[in-house]
């Protein structure tokens, strides 16, 4: 138990002080901001500096329990300091918000325990399912950084690791200081809650009042695409707290006071959510900028009507400042990441070109066409999760917002507007990817403008208010089944069992034990130096030294190429092991019976999808 | 009895058919030609 808690605490407290420490240089020059933003915004800056360090501590071969303890507890220190001196006004702060509570009525009262018992059911994802991918890529590298103190392309996946690794620098760490097997994956979970903060704070700062502000909470909360990943062992939710920070800050700078820091700050956490997961770029960074802009484009149109064309250039000069402010902090963030890039592949973006077309031009088309129904009712490949069905719900009722007197000054409407374009550059860009969890901050954000309207449906009374209140009761309540008809998420059993015996790598492999069975047989026959062939994507499990050593993509590619040579090249290569997945590789079996005379592939473990296979010399 | 204004009701009716096909989503009565509407499979 002390190793599911000690890391996560120690990694929060570090994020803390580190934050503190940053937040300190800023803090003469921006505005006063209530002890829960202001505490979230230290939270997620030290998160992006202290991955950021880590992951330098990775390329420099350094990342050892030794060094990463030691630069977290330092930095944990500052943030135990950070604690003990916002302490009180947490404590105010706490007697406000229950006496604020109290005061609800009944049926708000049912809807706030409702969110708080979803929320909590989080910690049950510790015994859920764990995704494929993770299994396969992003919990394994970290495994492999943990083990080797550095960061290393992981085999297979080397045109992948051109991708941002914060995420799993920071997974690496937990499991440096002890989280066992793929515990660290309900980090994913603890990092949502802050992050719901920011969105609760974004709420506040389009002008939602208190209803509209835990309605955009709540439709956070009942987002089967962000839910999903609370444990499944993905990384994606790590970038929706600084993708809701970057646009709160771009809102934020309108109001001039502290303007540079805040600008600042809004590009570093959008070229952090950008690290955290590549694909946020297309639609949140152009999102961003037309946010910040948002005032100074309505001032230049509206003096380029007037024919002021030297005033129009004065306009975009002032522009053009703020995107530099805007853009050294999102450099800051993106350049340790190229230079990742430059020093592991050689190459700043990468050598592969990632596919884009996942569908068929016609179910592609389809998609487009059902766009905004797709997102909460879709099952398409590889999606997992949908939109809050609240969003659908209450987009409609934002015709019952009064009008904005001055757009040039309607936060909601430019967070709206803005959010919508940065979809829209997604649809334009890459139509055939659906994957809410691809671009979820911003369609999160979306939730905003249908939360205002509802809120206003809700102070209207009357039916229409009737039906918005059970609406919401109704997609809480069916959450969790929603939910478990995607992804077996939650598991209260197997969590209890868990819990009880978190070294147990069996219980923490669901839904896929006959794989980890399969890689445990591997790790206790391979007591030499024997390498393992992958005819398999799926690899946690294997010991972290078989993990580094296993079939490359060049060597798969070249080997598989030719069915006479390949168990030559096998021996040649050093390859002792084969690991073969009938489902996704079911021409494995074909080599298998490829196998010449002299020697016979002996069965470590078969399963009804993996085998695990050690070649040996046939005894006559 | 105050009657709600058209546009009211229509907008509540969206909002309720909205979740009432979310719950139906989960029942094994959901047509087969809503649920194949928006499902397809890699490269489908």
């Amino acid at each position: 138990m002390f190793f599911l808690v000690f890391p996560i605490l120690l990694l929060i407290l570090s994020f803390l002080g580190m934050g503190a420490l940053s937040y300190l240089l800023l803090r003469r020059w921006l505005p006063a901001m209530p002890i829960w933003l202001e505490s979230v915004t230290v939270y997620f800056l030290g998160q992006g500096i202290i991955a950021t360090l880590l992951m330098f501590l990775g390329l420099a071969k350094q990342f050892s329990p030794t060094a990463v303890l030691s630069a977290l507890c330092v930095s944990g220190a500052v943030g135990g300091w950070y604690i003990w001196s916002v302490g009180p006004k947490w404590k105010d702060l706490a007697a406000r918000f229950a006496s604020g509570v109290k005061a609800f009525s009944p049926i708000w009262k049912g809807i706030f325990l409702l969110m708080v018992l979803l929320l909590m059911a989080g910690g049950m994802t510790l015994g859920g399912n764990v995704e494929g991918d993770a299994i396969a890529y992003y919990l394994a590298l970290p495994k492999v950084i943990a083990y080797s103190h550095a960061i290393v392309p992981l085999p297979g996946y080397e045109h992948f690791s051109s991708v941002g690794v914060l995420a799993e620098v920071l997974v690496a760490a937990l499991m440096s200081m002890g989280m066992p097997n793929v515990s660290p994956r309900i980090f994913s979970w603890l990092n949502y809650f802050p992050a719901l903060v920011l969105l609760f704070g974004l709420a506040q700062r389009c002008g939602l009042g208190n209803w509209g502000r835990l309605l955009a909470v709540i439709i956070g909360v009942t987002s089967s695409a962000a839910v999903v990943l609370w444990g499944g062992g993905k990384i994606d939710l790590y970038a929706v707290g600084p993708s809701f920070a970057a646009c709160l800050f771009a809102l934020m700078a309108w109001e001039g006071q502290g303007r540079k820091p805040l600008l600042f700050l809004s590009g570093f956490f959008c070229g952090l959510a950008s690290v955290f997961k590549l694909s946020y770029i297309i639609p949140l960074l152009p999102a961003v900028l037309l946010l910040l802009s948002w005032q100074q484009l309505a001032d230049a149109i509206q003096v380029a009507r007037g024919g002021g064309w030297n005033r129009v250039g004065k306009c975009i000069w002032s522009l053009f400042y703020d995107v530099l402010l805007f853009g050294f902090g999102f450099a800051l963030m993106l350049v340790p990441h190229f230079f990742k890039n430059l020093y592991l592949l050689d190459s700043l973006l990468g050598n592969s070109v990632p596919q884009t077309a996942w569908f068929s031009e016609s179910t592609t088309m389809r998609l487009l066409l059902s766009y905004p129904l797709a997102l909460t009712y879709g099952r398409y490949w590889a999606q997992h999760g949908t939109l809050s069905p609240l969003v659908l719900a209450f987009a409609p009722l934002v015709l019952l917002i009064p009008r904005p007197l001055d757009w040039r000054e309607s936060r909601l409407a430019a967070l709206s507007i803005t959010s919508l374009i940065g979809m829209a550059f997604w649809l334009a860009l890459v139509p055939s990817i659906f994957m809410p969890r691809y671009y979820l901050g911003t369609l999160i954000i979306l939730g905003i403008p249908a939360a205002a309207g509802a809120e206003v449906a809700l102070r209207r009374g009357g039916g229409l208010a009737y039906s918005v209140l059970a609406a919401i009761v109704v997609t809480m309540l069916l959450t969790p089944m929603h939910v478990k008809s995607r992804f077996n998420a939650f598991n209260p059993v197997q969590t209890a069992r868990y819990l009880l015996d978190p070294g147990n790598t069996v219980l923490a492999s669901s839904p896929m034990p006959s794989y980890c069975l399969a890689h445990l047989a591997i790790n206790e026959a391979a007591q030499d130096d024997g390498r393992v062939f992958m005819f398999t994507y799926y690899r946690f499990w294997l010991r972290p030294e078989l993990l580094m050593s296993i079939s490359t993509n060049k060597e798969f590619g070249e080997m598989t190429s030719d069915m006479n040579t390949f168990w030559d090249r096998f021996r040649e290569a050093g390859f002792k092991y084969f690991l073969a997945d009938k489902n996704i590789f079911p021409h494995s079996k074909d080599f298998i019976e490829a196998l010449p005379d002299g020697y016979i592939l002996r069965p470590l473990y078969q399963g009804e999808v993996l085998s695990a296979y050690e070649l040996q010399e046939s005894p006559s | 009895m105050k009657m709600m204004p058209l546009k009211e009701v229509l907008l509540a009716l969206w909002g309720v058919s909205c979740v009432f096909m979310y719950v139906f989503d989960l029942c094994s009565g959901y047509p087969e030609v809503m649920r194949s509407f928006f499902t397809a499979s890699y490269l489908q």
